[in-house]
C-alpha cells in the first residue's frame, strides 16, 4: 500500500492521502471531501484503531495497532493542534506528572495522559496491559468528546492558513527532533503523516488559490519535503530540513495569504507576516510581554539602558542591574553565584538577559510573570538594589536629565515606579539581535557552517535531544508553536563538580512547597553560551565539556545521585567524544556578533 | 429546545486506506436513536430515605446576627444511601441545580469537580436524598473539572430544563457542557458541549432570566483565566434567540470610561461607562486575543456571575466574583484579594451601551469588603447577595490583609444598603477534632442556590456545599467508580458536603 502511495505521489498525480488517492490511481476524477469530512473520517478511523489496540495482547500486534494508530493522531494534528490545542496538548503531553500550581491552597497533580504515556508502556520491557488499557480509554473518550463537539466545518480561510503555519513550525521544531515520539522514534514517520495531511488540505482548499502555479509549487515542495523526509532518525540533517523546507513553505505560505486574499485579523505569538523563525521581527513581543508593555522606540531603549546602567537605582549607590548583567558576558556576570551588596553570595547563577523576552516566566523559580514584576524583588532584596519603588521613583523623578528624557520620549512630567520598571524592561526586551552565525546560516544568508559545526547542530536537534527542552529559535524552555509556557525541568543538578550530591537549593518548591517540585528549576537559553560560563542554576560547572558529561551520563540520576521525579531520561545519551566536541563546535556558533 | 442528547452525526464516512474495518464503530453512533425516551424513567419505586446524615452540622459556626437560621447537613460524602448503597457523594462537589420531580420529590443535578463527572440525586418532600446516581462520567467529559453549573427552566428563562456547566482545568476540554436532566444514566458516558460560546477557561455560563429581554437568551460565560502578566480572566456574553444556545453571537465586555485598562483602574463604589464588543474567534488563544487586541477588560480569574431577581429590570443586573491572585507583575493590574462587581445592562438591548461598578474591594485596605479571602461563588436574590469564599493563599503573603485570616466565610450583602456581613464560617478547627480534615487545609464554601420557589413553603430554602480539602476516608476512597472508573487511583479523594439553609432573606 505504501509503495503504490509514493509512486503516486512521485507521478504527481494527486496530492490528495488516503481514500481519494486510490481514486486518484485510477485515474478518475476524484469528489473533494469537506475539511469536516476529513477530519470525522480520520478521527472514526484513530477511535477504531485505538479500540483494536485496547483489544490486543500481544506485543507484535500492540506495538503495530499504536503505529496505525499514530498514523491518524498525526494525520489530525494540522486541524487539532489548532482547532483543539488544548485537548491536543493534552493527548501530547510528556509521560510525567503533571503539577498544576494555581494558587498555594489550589494544587493540582494528575497523573500523565495520552499518546506518549501509551508509547512508553508499550516500547518499555515489560507491558502492563490493564494500565494499558485504562490509558488508552483516556484517548478515546477524549477523541469521542472532540469529535462529537468539533468546530471544524466553522473554520474561515485564516484558520485554515494559521493551522497550516502552526504545523510546519510544529514539525521543525518539535517534529523532528523527537520530542513526542521518545521510546518508539517515530519522528519522521510521524512528520510524514503531518505533511501528506498539509497536502490534503491545501487540496481541499485547491479552489481558493487564484494562482495555480503557488498550488502546484506547494505540490512539489511537499513532495520534495516527504521525500527528504524518507530517511533514519538517527541520520536526518534536520539543519537543512529547516533551510531548505521550513524556510520555502514560509515563503509559499506568505505568498499563498495574499493569493487567497486573506486578511488575518489577529496575531498570536509570530507576527502574521513573519518570514522566518529567526529573527526577533518576527515575534510579537507583546504577547510574551502583556499588552501594556510600552512601545519599543530607539528612544526609550537608550533611556531604558541609561537606567539599567544608573547605580543610583539601588538603596547604596553600588549596584545597578549592569552589575550582575554585563554585556561582554552576554549579561551574565562569570559568578559561579552573583555577588550582592556586602559581598555577599546571592541565591543563585545570574542568568544571560538575552533573549529573555521570550518566556512565560521570570527567575529560575518562575516566581516572577513578567520583567516588571521580576524588577521589584531585585530592588526590595536586601542583598540586591536593598531599596523599594517610592525611592526609586524619587530619585529618577528628581533626576533633571532623565526627566528630560521621559518628557520627549513618552511626554510625561513625572514618572510612576512602574513606568521606570516598564523603560528597563523594554530596554532588556530589546537584546534579542538573532546575529549569530547560527542565525545567519539558517536563515540562509550563508553557507559557513563547518562539517563539525553541522555536525553538532544536527545531534542537538536530533539525538543528543537537547532541543526537545531547549527549543528553536530561541533555544530556550519556551514551547513552540505556542509559546505560551515556559518549561521547569529537575535535572538533578549536583552541588558540586564532583556530581556527588544533589544540590541543596530546591528551586520552584521553594514558591508554593509543592513536594513534587522539588529541585525544578525554568529551563534558560543556550544562546550564547560560551560567555556565560559558569553553568547551571548554581554555577556548578565552569566547562561546556562538563555540562555536556552531565547529560551524556544522564543528569543526576544517571550518575548515581537518587533525584526524585527527575524529568531528564536517565539513560546515557552515548554520545562519543567527537560528538561532544560537534556539539560544543555547534553551540559556539550561537553567539550574538554585535554591540551593546 | 427539545433535548434528545443525540451524540453522533451518522453520516457514515466512507473506507479509507485499506483499513475499511473501520466503519464498524459507527455501530455506537445506532445507540443513540434510545435517546429520544427522554423523560420516561420518571416513576419510581419507594426507595428509603437518609433521614439523617452522619455529618455534624458544628463544622459550620453561624454568626450570631443570623442565629434564627436553621441549618442541616443533607448528605455528605461518608453517608450511603439506604436505596443506592453504592452511590458516592464524590470529591469536590460544586455547582448544582435543583428540579420538581414529583409533587413529593425533586431533582439535584449536582457537579462533582474532582471526579470530573455530574451527579444526579433524588431527594423527597423533605429534601432527603433517597437515590444517586451520574449522568456525565469522567469518560465522557474526557476527564475535565466540572465547576460551577446552572440550571435553566422554563419557569425561570423560558425554556429548558437544561443544565449547564463549566469545563475550566484538568487538561482540559474547555467550554461549556450542556446536559439534560433527565439523561439517562446508561447514557452517563457521552456528553455535550457548546462550541459557540467559545472556549474559555469556564468557571460558569449563566442564562438570565427570561424577562430580561423578550424572546432573547443571554448567557454570560466567567473566564477562570489565570495569568501572571495581565490579568485575563473576560466576561464573556452570547446573545441568540430564545431557547436557541447555537446559532446566537459571542460579545466580550469592554469598559469604555477613559483611564480604565485594567480593573484595578476601577474604584470601589464609581459607576463606569462599559460596552460589549463582538468577538469573532472561539478557538481558546484567538479568542483571548481577540478579546484583548478589541480591549475587552481582564479580570484575576473570573469566578462565578448570578443575576438579580425580582422584576424584568433587575434581570438585566449581573454580578460576579473575581477571586484575586497576589503577584508582583499584577500589583496595581489585577485584584489580589478578590472583589465584586455589578454589571447594568442596556434597558432594551443585551448588546448596547451597560454599566459596570466594583461593588466590593478586597484589596481596599479599612473598606467594607476588607476581610474578604478570594471570593468566589455568588447567587443573587432580589434584596441580597450572598457570597462564598475559596481562600487562595496564607494571609501572611497579602500586605495588610490580617482581617482576611479566617475560614471561608459566606456573607450576605444587601443591595440597596451596601452591608455587608458575615453569615457563617466554616469552623476547621471544631471540624479536626471530629476528623474533618486538617485546619491547615482550608475548605471552599460552593455551589449555593436559592431553591425557595422549587421547594415551597412559608420561609426561604437555599442550597449550599463545602469541599472539604483534607478530609478523606480512613478506608476507600470518596470517589463513586460510575463516576470515575478507575476510583481506586482517582486524582482526587476529598469529601463533600450538601447543606440546607432555612430562613435566610431574600
Amino acid at each position: 500500500m505504501k509503495d503504490t502511495f509514493t509512486r503516486c505521489i512521485k507521478k504527481g498525480a494527486y496530492l490528495t492521502i488516503g481514500l481519494f488517492f486510490v481514486i486518484s490511481c485510477d485515474t478518475r476524477k476524484p469528489t473533494t471531501p469537506t475539511l469536516e469530512q476529513y477530519y470525522s473520517e480520520n478521527v472514526d478511523s484513530l477511535v477504531y484503531q485505538l479500540q483494536l489496540l485496547e483489544k490486543s495482547n500481544d506485543l507484535a500486534s500492540i506495538q503495530a495497532k499504536y503505529l496505525k494508530s499514530r498514523m491518524y493522531f498525526k494525520r489530525l494534528e494540522p486541524i487539532m493542534q489548532f482547532t483543539e490545542v488544548e485537548n491536543y496538548e493534552t493527548l501530547n503531553q510528556p509521560n510525567l506528572l503533571q503539577v498544576e500550581e494555581e494558587d498555594q491552597t489550589n494544587i493540582r497533580i494528575q497523573q500523565p495522559e495520552g499518546f506518549q504515556v501509551i508509547e512508553e508502556e508499550i516500547f518499555s520491557n515489560e507491558i502492563d496491559l490493564e494500565f494499558l488499557k485504562s490509558k488508552i480509554n483516556f484517548i478515546i473518550s477524549r477523541i469521542q468528546l472532540m469529535k462529537k463537539n468539533n468546530s471544524v466545518e466553522k473554520m474561515k480561510p485564516h484558520h485554515i492558513l494559521l493551522a497550516v503555519r502552526t504545523s510546519i513550525i510544529s514539525v521543525a521544531t518539535t517534529g523532528v527532533t523527537g520530542f513526542d515520539s521518545p521510546a518508539a522514534l517515530h519522528s519522521l514517520t510521524d512528520a510524514k503523516n503531518v505533511y501528506q495531511s498539509l497536502s490534503t488540505i491545501l487540496s481541499i482548499n485547491e479552489s481558493a488559490f487564484t494562482d495555480s502555479s503557488l498550488f502546484e509549487e506547494w505540490k512539489n515542495e511537499i513532495d520534495a519535503t516527504l521525500s527528504d523526509l524518507d530517511s533514519e532518525f538517527e541520520s536526518f540533517d534536520r539543519f537543512h530540513f529547516i533551510i531548505n523546507h521550513t524556510n520555502k513553505q514560509f515563503d509559499l505560505w506568505n505568498k499563498t495569504v495574499k493569493d487567497w486574499g486573506v486578511t488575518i485579523p489577529i496575531e498570536l505569538a509570530l507576527k502574521n507576516d513573519a518570514t522566518t523563525l529567526f529573527s526577533s521581527n518576527s515575534f510579537n513581543i507583546n504577547y510574551f510581554s502583556g499588552q501594556d508593555a510600552l512601545e519599543s522606540t530607539k528612544d526609550l531603549i537608550e533611556l531604558g539602558k541609561e537606567l539599567f546602567y544608573d547605580k543610583n537605582l539601588s538603596g547604596t549607590n553600588q549596584m545597578s542591574c549592569g552589575s550582575c548583567h554585563q554585556p561582554e558576558l552576554a549579561f551574565t556576570d562569570g559568578q559561579v553565584k552573583s555577588i550582592g551588596l556586602n559581598e555577599k553570595a546571592l541565591q543563585r547563577n545570574a542568568p544571560t538577559l538575552k533573549y529573555v523576552a521570550y518566556q512565560s516566566d521570570f527567575f529560575y523559580d518562575k516566581r516572577a510573570g513578567n520583567l516588571e514584576g521580576q524588577m521589584v524583588n531585585v530592588v526590595n532584596d536586601e542583598n540586591e538594589f536593598h531599596s523599594d519603588l517610592s525611592k526609586l521613583s524619587n530619585y529618577v523623578n528628581n533626576n533633571t536629565k532623565y526627566m528630560e528624557q521621559f518628557q520627549l520620549t513618552l511626554e510625561l512630567d513625572s514618572v510612576s515606579d512602574y513606568q521606570i520598571r516598564q523603560s528597563i524592561a523594554v530596554y532588556i526586551r530589546s537584546l534579542a539581535p538573532f546575529s549569530s552565525k547560527f542565525d545567519r546560516n539558517i536563515r540562509g544568508e550563508e553557507e559557513t557552517f563547518t562539517q563539525e559545526e553541522l555536525k553538532g547542530a544536527n545531534l542537538f536537534m536530533g539525538t543528543a535531544g537537547c532541543a526537545t527542552c531547549h527549543f528553536l529559535p530561541f533555544f530556550n524552555g519556551t514551547v513552540p508553536p505556542r509559546w505560551k509556557e515556559t518549561e521547569l525541568e529537575n535535572l538533578g543538578v549536583p552541588v558540586t563538580a564532583e556530581n556527588k550530591t544533589l544540590d541543596t537549593d530546591q528551586g520552584r518548591f521553594n514558591v508554593y512547597f509543592t513536594e513534587e517540585r522539588k529541585s525544578f528549576f525554568k529551563t534558560p537559553t543556550i544562546r550564547n553560551i560560551s560567555l556565560t560560563a559558569p553553568y547551571m542554576h548554581n554555577g556548578v560547572y565552569d566547562s561546556l565539556e562538563q555540562v555536556i558529561d552531565f547529560y551524556n551520563a544522564g543528569g543526576g540520576e544517571g550518575m548515581g545521585i537518587h533525584v526524585p521525579l527527575q524529568t531528564l531520561p536517565p539513560d546515557s545519551l552515548h554520545l562519543s567524544d567527537a560528538d561532544i566536541n560537534a556539539l560544543i563546535a555547534f553551540m559556539k556558533t550561537l553567539n550574538d556578533e554585535d554591540d551593546y | 429546545m427539545v433535548f434528545t442528547g443525540a451524540i453522533f452525526s451518522c453520516e457514515g464516512p466512507a473506507g479509507e486506506d485499506g483499513i475499511d474495518g473501520q466503519d464498524g464503530i459507527d455501530g455506537v453512533d445506532g445507540e443513540n436513536g434510545e435517546n429520544g425516551e427522554d423523560g420516561a424513567d420518571l416513576t419510581l419505586p419507594p426507595y428509603t430515605p437518609l433521614e439523617a446524615s452522619n455529618t455534624p452540622i458544628n463544622v459550620l459556626a453561624i454568626s450570631s446576627d443570623f442565629s434564627d437560621i436553621e441549618i442541616d447537613v443533607i448528605m455528605s460524602s461518608e453517608d450511603v444511601l439506604p436505596s443506592t448503597p453504592d452511590f458516592i457523594y464524590g470529591s469536590m462537589a460544586d455547582g448544582a441545580g435543583l428540579l420538581k420531580d414529583t409533587d413529593t420529590s425533586f431533582i439535584l443535578i449536582n457537579n462533582i469537580e474532582a471526579d470530573y463527572s455530574i451527579a444526579r440525586i433524588y431527594l423527597d418532600q423533605n429534601l432527603n436524598p433517597f437515590y444517586g446516581e451520574y449522568i456525565l462520567n469522567a469518560n465522557a467529559t474526557a476527564f475535565t473539572a466540572q465547576c460551577s453549573g446552572s440550571l435553566i427552566t422554563p419557569e425561570e428563562h423560558g425554556f429548558g430544563p437544561l443544565y449547564l456547566s463549566g469545563g475550566e482545568w484538568g487538561g482540559a476540554s474547555k467550554g461549556v457542557f450542556v446536559t439534560s436532566p433527565y439523561k439517562r444514566s446508561e447514557d452517563a458516558s457521552f456528553a455535550e458541549m457548546l462550541p459557540t460560546l467559545g472556549q474559555w477557561s469556564t468557571e460558569n455560563a449563566v442564562v438570565i432570566g427570561k424577562n430580561a429581554f423578550p424572546g432573547t437568551t443571554v448567557a454570560f460565560i466567567g473566564d477562570d483565566h489565570s495569568d501572571n502578566t495581565e490579568p485575563s480572566g473576560q466576561l464573556g456574553m452570547y446573545v441568540g434567540p430564545r431557547g436557541d444556545l447555537n446559532s446566537g453571537k459571542l460579545y466580550g465586555l469592554k469598559v469604555s470610561t477613559a483611564g480604565v485598562t485594567f480593573e484595578m483602574d476601577m474604584e470601589e463604589g464609581t459607576e463606569y461607562d462599559a460596552e460589549w464588543v463582538e468577538l469573532e474567534e472561539t478557538q481558546i488563544d484567538l479568542l483571548d486575543a481577540e478579546a484583548k487586541a478589541k480591549g475587552v477588560i481582564g479580570f484575576s480569574r473570573l469566578e462565578d456571575i448570578d443575576w438579580r431577581r425580582g422584576s424584568a429590570s433587575n434581570e438585566r443586573e449581573i454580578y460576579f466574583c473575581v477571586t484575586g491572585r497576589n503577584r508582583e507583575s499584577l500589583q496595581d493590574k489585577g485584584s489580589q484579594t478578590g472583589r465584586v462587581y455589578k454589571v447594568v445592562l442596556n434597558d432594551s438591548d443585551p448588546t448596547g451601551a451597560a454599566k459596570i461598578t466594583c461593588i466590593l474591594d478586597g484589596d481596599k485596605v479599612g473598606g467594607v469588603a476588607e476581610a474578604f479571602h478570594s471570593p468566589d461563588n455568588i447567587v443573587a436574590t432580589e434584596n441580597y447577595l450572598y457570597i462564598q469564599e475559596d481562600p487562595n493563599g496564607v494571609v501572611a503573603s497579602y500586605p495588610n490583609k490580617t482581617a482576611a485570616d479566617h475560614f471561608a466565610r459566606l456573607y450576605q450583602y444587601n443591595i440597596a444598603t451596601g452591608e455587608l456581613k458575615v453569615v457563617l464560617e466554616c469552623d476547621q478547627t471544631t471540624a479536626e477534632t471530629l476528623g474533618y480534615g486538617t485546619a491547615g487545609s482550608m475548605w471552599e464554601i460552593t455551589g449555593m442556590i436559592d431553591v425557595t420557589d422549587v421547594v415551597g413553603g412559608d420561609e426561604s430554602t437555599f442550597l449550599m456545599i463545602t469541599q472539604n480539602h483534607g478530609w478523606e476516608p480512613a478506608e476507600g476512597q470518596f470517589t463513586d467508580p460510575k463516576a470515575f472508573p478507575d476510583a481506586d487511583n482517582s486524582d482526587s479523594s476529598e469529601g463533600s458536603i450538601l447543606f440546607s439553609i432555612k430562613g435566610l432573606a431574600r
